[in-house]
């Protein structure tokens, strides 16, 4: 019986529980799966204990370990694979999100069917790849659409709901003119969709948001999203580390399809 | 009728018989003899063949027909039942995706080329990584390159963007998985893909691919012309140009001279890209006007002679450079009323794509085409 670990921040968040689920659909009995969740205890985040000698795979979830710490577990030579997680130089296969696409869905669903122009973009942690990618990509909408990407309105929400969040409020106090909101996640797009329902502004008559990512949060509040099927997203990450363990050799990166959720925020 | 012709006939009329259920033409065996002309009989062996190997089920039964009689069993095309692999190789990166039978990609894959990167080796990690990723089993897999490709005998004749001469790649990759393997100009894929929609099929269609070298396909009758290959040396005597101005390298040299003579401009603050330079356009940022004005003279002495030679009714740009917008058709098209008044530009459609990946997608719409004969 192969033995796989599993990386991730916290494991019983709805994106973790539906990539875990995919993992599980392809390993089924063949394969223990060996959990390392770091993120469990908000207050004291655990440092990675896996032995990885013990295990034949590793796939890490998102963000969860710094890239060094990535770089020198591949370096022992065991099988791994990042799930929604990009390295610069992609020796370690990933399989992730197609911000391309998703992104382009977004900015066209919100320009061109929205007839949204004042723009407020939520930007994520900008030391992760993924968020300065959409960050990139939200300006190339702006550009493809003719529109000043100069003109639209960056805020920091450092991809944390309670930040954006805040920013949302400062801005709701400046008075400042905008009528749709981009987040760089669905977490995020929550708490700022919420804030604004809080405070009257009438959704999506005066402002649409939309957000990048799904989620049951996202379901609950009826967020425009642009998602990716998480449990794909765990099975062929699963298919990606059954093959090296197999000895099939390979790098680069698996994108997977994103698709334009329509619900009440637009 | 030799065994052979008896194999292909067998095999021709296969393909008729899924093409019509793919279609929607018939979906009854009844129906399907009528819309294909073959016998019931061999409606039936054909049938059981593919029900067996899944490419088509048994869907209930119909209503019954006007003259009486058993009610028909209706049957289905079954587009999960197989996958395709379609690759593009670009100068810089791989792009590779596994799709069903109606095309749509599932997962595609992408490997960047590093400047010492041995694109070999790259192209089969890049099917290496596909082929752990397969849903159903692989039909076959299609494999795009720039340059001239033999493409009945699956070799790469010439790929200046590679650096490949004589390249037997289907045969190589054949070798390799085990796995039918095409090989085609990936300008000439993005013209199948484009030959495949619903209006196109009355259009006498020339694809201009635009990015590391500058390629051109074009339809011939129901197919697609062989004839893939680099034509950025034709010059422009009147600007001391040719037309590898066009060459991405080239544009983005040019772009990189403006950020460093005007460092406050748009291009410095977005960096060396089309959306940038787009953006410049749109802000009336005058640094930016020779650049794109060369670029839209190329492309507009390259329509002439296009148009000149192939008389198409519609021209479609691929490429980044698309991602200038319709701006960049409307001065092409300027230029060619100035410069070639004898041409009636209200006889051509000029467009312009910017779909990702349709090397890509033409590889699989290729790959569908030969090994099941829909599409």
């Amino acid at each position: 019986m192969k033995r796989i670990g599993i990386v991730t921040t916290e494991q019983y968040k709805p994106f973790q529980m539906q990539i875990i689920e995919g993992i599980q659909a392809v390993t089924g009995q063949e394969c223990e799966l060996v959990i390392d969740s770091l993120g469990e205890d908000p207050t004291m985040r655990k440092d990675f204990s896996l032995d990885t000698r013990l295990l034949d795979g590793l796939i890490v979830i998102a963000d969860v370990l710094a890239d060094d710490t990535i770089l020198s577990l591949h370096a022992e030579g065991i099988p791994m694979t990042l799930v929604s997680h990009l390295l610069d130089d992609a020796r370690i296969p990933s399989v992730i999100q197609n911000n391309i696409d998703g992104m382009t869905q977004l900015m066209n669903y919100m320009i061109a069917d929205c007839q949204r122009r004042n723009l407020v973009f939520i930007q994520g942690n900008l030391a992760q790849g993924d968020s300065r990618e959409r960050l990139s990509l939200f300006q190339a909408g702006m550009m493809r659409h003719d529109l000043s990407p100069d003109d639209a309105l960056y805020i920091e929400g450092n991809g944390d709901p309670v930040i954006a969040g805040n920013a949302i409020l400062e801005l709701l106090d400046s008075d400042t003119s905008f009528d749709g909101i981009v987040a760089s996640d669905y977490l995020m797009g929550c708490a700022v969709l919420d804030i604004l329902r809080f405070y009257n502004v009438r959704i999506p008559r005066d402002v649409s948001v939309m957000a990048f990512g799904d989620g049951t949060e996202a379901i609950e509040l009826g967020l425009t999203v642009v998602g990716v099927n998480l449990i794909d997203l765990g099975q062929r990450s699963a298919r990606q580390l059954l093959g090296q363990i197999d000895g099939i050799r390979f790098s680069g990166v698996t994108w997977l399809n994103t698709e334009l959720i329509v619900r009440d925020s637009s | 009728m030799d065994k052979a012709t008896r194999a292909q006939v067998k095999e021709h009329n296969r393909r008729l018989v899924m093409r019509a259920i793919y279609q929607q033409i018939a979906d009854s065996r009844a129906s399907l003899a009528k819309a294909t002309g073959l016998t019931k009989p061999t409606i039936g062996t054909i049938m059981n063949d593919l029900i067996d190997a899944g490419y088509v089920t048994e869907i209930g039964y119909g209503k019954t027909q006007r003259r009486g009689g058993k009610r028909p069993m209706l049957v289905k095309f079954m587009p999960k039942a197989r996958q395709i692999m379609g690759i593009s190789i670009a100068q810089d990166e791989i792009v590779g995706g596994i799709a069903y039978l109606d095309g749509e990609v599932v997962a595609r894959h992408q490997i960047s080329i590093p400047d010492d990167g041995d694109v070999m080796t790259l192209l089969i990690q890049t099917v290496n990584a596909l082929y752990v990723q397969h849903d159903a089993p692989l039909l076959a897999m299609v494999i795009g390159v720039s340059g001239i490709v033999n493409q009945d005998k699956g070799i790469v004749t010439h790929s200046d963007e590679l650096d490949w001469h004589n390249i037997p790649l289907a045969e190589e990759m054949r070798t390799h998985f085990d796995l039918p393997c095409y090989v085609s100009n990936n300008t000439e894929l993005v013209t199948r893909l484009h030959a495949t929609s619903a209006e196109a099929h009355q259009s006498q269609m020339v694809t201009v691919r635009v990015e590391h070298s500058l390629e051109i396909g074009s339809t011939f009758g129901d197919d697609v012309y062989q004839h893939g290959a680099s034509i950025s040396n034709l010059g422009l005597s009147d600007r001391d140009l040719s037309l590898s101005y066009l060459h991405w390298h080239h544009v983005q040299d040019a772009m990189q001279a403006i950020i460093d003579t005007t460092p406050d401009g748009v291009l410095a603050d977005y960096g060396a890209t089309y959306f940038a330079l787009r953006h410049a356009l749109h802000v009336n940022d005058k640094t930016v006007e020779p650049l794109v004005d060369n670029l839209s003279a190329c492309l507009a002495y390259l329509y002439r002679w296009i148009i000149g030679l192939m008389r198409p009714s519609e021209i479609i740009l691929v490429g980044t450079i698309t991602d200038l917008g319709d701006d960049l058709l409307s001065r092409v098209t300027n230029y060619l009323q100035a410069t070639s008044p004898d041409i009636d530009l209200s006889q051509i459609t000029f467009t312009l794509d910017s779909t990702p990946y349709l090397s890509m997608k033409g590889a699989i719409i290729y790959g569908i085409q030969t090994e099941v004969g829909i599409l």
